[in-house]
C-alpha cells in the first residue's frame, strides 16, 4: 500500500504496472505542473527540473538542498497554522503548497525509481484539486 | 502518565541490565510493586467516573495486580465505557513505551546483542497476567517495540528472541509466540484497537512533525452494524506524512479542522454512528465536546484546558 493508494488508487494501480521509463517521466509531469501551479522557485528547483528532463546522476546534494526547502515550508505553515488565525488560512495553505511540492521534487530525485510514487503523492497534495496533475500523470504512466 | 512510561522504561532497563554489559542506568527499585498486597477490586482505586486516572502510579499498580487488570479488560470488552477509557490509556502508554526502549535497548547503550534483549523477561515481573488483558498489553509493547527497532534495521533473529520474551516468557516458544500474538491480534479490532492504532500512528509521525501534527482515529459502524475505522489528520487535504499509511479498510476522512472534529464530521456526513475517537495527542476540549456530542467516547488522554 503506497501513501497514494488514499488519494487516487487508480493513479497508485497505474504506477504498480509502469515500466520504470514511465515512472520517470509522470513524475516530471507531476513536478513541473506542480512547481510552476504553487509558484515554487530557487535555484535547487530549476536545478531539480533540469535534472529531471536530462536524467544523469543523482546529486545528492541538491536532494539535501530541496530537503531543507520543503522543513523550512513546512515549518513556516505549521508555524502559522499554530496561531488558529482563520483570516491566515489561504497563507497557510500556500506554505503547505509549497512545501508539498519541493517535496515532490526531493522524492522524484530518488535513484530507486520503485520510490518515485511518493513523489506522485506529494505533488497531488500540493494542490486543491488533485484531478488537474492526475490525468496528465495518468497518461505519461502509461506511455 | 508520563511518569508511568518514564518508570517503566528505567525500572525496565535497570532491572534487565543490572549485572550485564550495558551500564549507565539510574537503578529503579521495584520493592514497591513486589511487596503490594492488592486491595479489593474497585474502579476508584484507579480512575474516575469517566476512566480517566485519578491517581499517580496507579496504573502501574493495575498492570501488576493481574486479576485487576483482566476485570476491567473483561469489562472493556464488555462495552463498558469506564473501562474502555481505563484501558485504552494503559495501551497508549505501552505502546509510547515500545520506542524509547528499542532506542536505549537496541541503539544506544547495548552493543551485545541479543544477549541484553533476551533477559527482557522482567515484563514477567512488571505484567505478570497471562491472560486476555496481559497479552493483550504485551502485544501492544511487542508491536511499538517492534515497529521502532525495524526502523533502526534491527536483525529479524534479534527481534524475534525479544519478541519471544514479550509474548512467551523464554526464547524457545517462537511457534507460541506467533500463536499468542495471531490470537491477541484477532481481537485487537475491538477493545483498544483505537488507541492502539493511534499510538501506532504516533509513532510513524516524522519526530519533527510529532508534537505539532495530530492525527486522530475513528471506530464507527454502519446502519448494518458493520465497524469501520477513520484516520484524520491536522494536515491540509488530508495529507499523510511519509511513512504514515493507512491499513486495509481504513478510511480516510479530511477536512479543514482539528483530525477528531474532521472524524465526527465525516461520520455526520455519511450516515455513521461514532463509537469512541482517539488521537495521536491530548484531545482538546472542543473536540472532545463534539465527540461526546456525537454519542462517542474519547479514550486516549484530554488536553487539561
Amino acid at each position: 500500500m503506497f501513501r497514494l493508494d488514499s488519494l487516487s488508487p487508480d493513479l497508485a494501480e497505474s504506477f504498480r504496472h509502469a515500466t520504470s521509463a514511465h515512472r520517470r517521466k509522470a513524475t516530471r509531469v507531476a513536478c513541473t505542473l506542480v512547481v510552476s501551479r504553487v509558484g515554487l522557485e530557487g535555484e535547487e528547483v530549476v536545478a531539480a527540473l533540469e535534472h529531471l528532463h536530462q536524467g544523469g546522476a543523482v546529486d545528492r546534494d541538491l536532494r539535501r538542498k530541496l530537503e531543507k526547502l520543503a522543513a523550512r515550508f513546512d515549518d513556516e505553515y505549521l508555524r502559522l497554522d499554530e496561531e488558529g488565525d482563520e483570516p491566515k488560512r489561504p497563507e497557510v495553505l500556500r506554505l503547505f503548497s509549497k512545501a508539498r511540492a519541493a517535496s515532490a521534487l526531493r522524492f522524484a530525485l530518488s535513484e530507486d525509481p520503485g520510490q518515485l510514487h511518493e513523489a506522485l503523492y506529494e505533488a497531488l497534495a500540493a494542490v486543491d484539486d488533485a484531478t488537474e496533475i492526475i490525468r496528465p500523470v495518468a497518461e505519461a504512466l502509461q506511455g | 502518565m508520563r511518569s508511568w512510561l518514564r518508570l517503566l522504561v528505567l525500572a525496565g532497563l535497570s532491572w534487565v541490565l543490572a549485572g550485564s554489559s550495558c551500564e549507565g542506568y539510574e537503578a529503579v527499585t521495584l520493592e514497591q510493586l513486589r511487596q503490594d498486597v492488592a486491595p479489593p477490586f474497585d474502579y476508584s482505586l484507579y480512575c474516575d467516573e469517566q476512566g480517566r486516572q485519578r491517581v499517580k502510579g496507579s496504573d502501574l499498580l493495575l498492570v501488576h495486580r493481574s486479576a485487576h487488570l483482566e476485570q476491567v479488560y473483561a469489562d472493556a470488552q464488555r462495552g463498558d465505557a469506564r473501562a474502555r477509557t481505563l484501558f485504552g490509556q494503559l495501551e497508549t502508554q505501552v505502546a509510547a513505551t515500545g520506542g524509547p526502549l528499542a532506542d536505549q535497548a537496541l541503539g544506544l547503550m547495548c552493543t551485545s546483542l541479543p544477549a541484553c534483549t533476551v533477559r527482557w523477561s522482567f515484563f514477567d515481573e512488571l505484567i505478570p497476567s497471562r491472560e486476555a488483558g496481559g497479552m493483550r498489553l504485551r502485544h501492544v509493547l511487542a508491536q511499538s517495540f517492534e515497529r521502532a527497532a525495524r526502523l533502526k534495521g534491527v536483525q529479524n533473529t534479534v527481534l524475534a528472541s525479544v519478541l519471544s520474551v514479550l509474548m512467551v516468557g523464554n526464547v524457545l516458544g517462537q511457534a507460541e509466540a506467533s500463536s499468542a500474538g495471531a490470537e491477541v491480534r484477532a481481537g485487537a479490532a475491538g477493545v483498544g484497537g483505537t488507541t492502539a492504532r493511534a499510538a501506532e500512528l504516533r509513532a510513524a509521525l516524522p519526530s519533527a512533525q510529532q508534537g505539532r501534527i495530530t492525527m486522530g482515529v475513528g471506530l464507527a459502524e454502519d446502519a448494518s452494524g458493520a465497524q469501520r475505522v477513520l484516520i484524520g489528520t491536522s494536515e491540509p487535504r488530508g495529507y499523510l506524512r511519509p511513512g504514515v499509511l493507512l491499513k486495509p479498510g481504513e478510511t480516510l476522512a479530511p477536512g479543514l479542522g482539528h483530525a477528531e472534529a474532521d472524524i465526527v464530521n465525516f461520520t455526520q456526513q455519511h450516515g455513521l454512528r461514532l463509537l469512541e475517537v482517539g488521537a495521536t495527542r491530548p484531545i482538546c476540549p472542543s473536540c472532545a465536546a463534539a465527540i461526546e456530542g456525537a454519542g462517542a467516547v474519547p479514550v486516549t488522554p484530554l488536553k487539561v484546558p
